[in-house]
């Protein structure tokens, strides 16, 4: 009977990951501390975020937000979610209808809890419109042609559409742009990134989604996590530097089998 | 002949011909109701958004019915007896419990089951191909052709790319440093490298999008001119 507990060959790819999973759990200790953690720098078009939202206040039209196809196990979901709760509390505040579509019926429940959460939090639960957290349909063009329709409807000032998004991205930012909504996108797909580049009024690119919960909240553990996460990349670095250096002493060595499995 | 070449062929020639000159209208009046948004939202774009949203929706009833239902219940707990599988259904059957007022929170059970499942998949799976991709990153810089008459000399122009990769790769990845202020003039020149390197990827992957939805739009012209109206020969 097999009782290895890794799998040959990955212990070297085990100890990385725990070593920046520790970096991670320890930053945040450090934050719920209260200790002093590295600010997390300017993201351009996370600040627009309040601005597209005052728009849609002061216009009399609606927010809407979209996760494009993602489930509920991707990661660009999860930052949708920290995403979501910002807007949802801005929407509260400035007693504006958030309009939020979804394709996936799980990822949905969800986003129910969060943006009743976010209305509570603010102290609207009052404003909280369970029909404007609408499943529109569960096939891709199916989803992309009612967002189309409903943009023309409901003529939004603002979308927001951060997570995972394939080929309807550049019908959504299209359809946004023919209403005159302020466009705010991001995905870590770099197959789409361009279409939200060329049609969106901000654009965040790939990683900057996971820290753009972080940044607008100013949660302390979110920014743990940020930094944990800076701290990982830097190893990342080092370890590109070094194994680039010793590939061009000794080519094919004991470094690169260690990252070949 | 590619994958790509072959969905051209199957989409553009082998299904309209086997259409019935019937579906080949209703085909047709689809795709003219959709790009009459081009113009503007009207009741004919309404009509097919909604017919396509209800099959969507029907389609996704019968697969669901279909490919887990009947399956489940038929073969699984029905025919091998493996009634433990009943539990997850159980617990995944709390979702409804949305629905009902003062079990609400039932239905984070199944939910919050999900996303640490999710969470935990991702950490386990995610890490392995990425390290296969740090490994590529270690770049020989002294290049030499491959093949053909000049193998085993000098390659200037492999060694270019190969300074390039390693310089985009570096200054990428510094960009997206998110705790470190871009002060020094070290910090602020390699994340301004890194910016364009990732411009410059993004606009190639770009026009390569771009050509393959002209791709798709030209198949749907043709189809309309060509099977539909008989235009094209």
């Amino acid at each position: 009977m097999e009782r290895a507990i890794f799998v040959n060959g990955l212990a070297a790819q085990f100890i990385l990951v725990a070593l920046f999973g520790l970096a991670v759990w320890a930053m945040i200790g450090r934050a719920r501390g209260g200790r002093r953690l590295p600010r997390i720098r300017k993201i351009p078009g996370l600040e627009a975020v309040e601005e597209a939202v005052g728009r849609a206040t002061e216009m009399g039209r609606p927010v809407h937000m979209t996760y494009g196809l993602g489930d509920i196990d991707d990661a660009p979901t999860f930052a949708f979610w920290g995403m979501l709760g910002h807007v949802a509390q801005l929407c509260a505040r400035y007693e504006t209808r958030l309009i939020q579509t979804n394709n996936n019926y799980l990822v949905m429940a969800i986003n129910e809890e969060v943006i009743r959460q976010a209305y509570a939090e603010t102290g609207r639960p009052d404003r909280y419109e369970a029909d404007d957290v609408r499943f529109l349909s569960p096939w891709q063009f199916g989803y992309a042609s009612a967002v189309l329709g409903l943009f023309q409807r409901e003529r939004p000032a603002a979308n927001i559409m951060i997570g995972t998004f394939m080929a309807e991205s550049l019908i959504f930012a299209e359809a946004g742009h023919a209403v005159g909504a302020v466009q705010i996108a991001g995905t870590a797909n770099t197959s789409q990134l361009p279409f939200f580049m060329a049609a969106c009024d901000f654009c965040l690119l790939g990683e900057e989604i996971y820290a753009a919960s972080a940044y607008l909240s100013r949660d302390p553990v979110l920014t743990g996590s940020v930094v944990g996460q800076d701290f990982a990349k830097m190893v990342i670095f080092a370890l590109i530097i070094v194994g680039t250096v010793v590939e061009n002493l000794w080519p094919h060595n004991w470094f690169w089998d260690l990252l070949s499995r | 002949m590619t994958p790509s070449d072959a969905l051209e062929v199957l989409s553009n020639h082998l299904v309209p011909m086997a259409m019935t000159r019937a579906q080949i209208w209703v085909a047709a009046m689809a795709t003219l109701a959709i790009f009459s948004y081009v113009w503007r939202e009207n009741p004919v774009f309404r009509l097919a958004e909604y017919v396509f949203v209800a099959l969507a929706t029907a389609n996704g009833v019968v697969m669901v019915y279909d490919s887990y239902l009947k399956p489940f219940f038929v073969l699984d707990v029905g025919q091998q007896g493996r009634y433990a599988l009943l539990i997850p259904f159980a617990v995944g059957l709390l979702i409804y419990a949305r629905s009902i007022r003062g079990l609400g929170w039932l239905s984070r059970l199944p939910m919050s089951l999900w996303v640490g499942y999710g969470a935990g998949y991702v950490l386990a799976w995610s890490p392995q191909p990425l390290f296969v991709q740090l490994r590529d990153t270690f770049v020989r810089f002294y290049q030499t052709y491959p093949d053909g008459p000049l193998a085993g000399r000098f390659w200037p122009g492999g060694t270019v790319n190969s300074v390039l990769f390693f310089v985009g790769v570096i200054t990428t990845l510094m960009y997206f440093f998110f705790t470190v202020e871009r002060r020094g003039p070290a910090m602020r020149w390699s994340s301004a490298v890194g910016r364009w390197t990732i411009m410059l990827a993004l606009g190639a992957a770009f026009g390569t999008a771009v050509q393959g939805r002209m791709s798709l739009l030209i198949g749907r012209i043709q189809f309309l001119l060509g099977t539909w109206l008989g235009w094209l020969r």
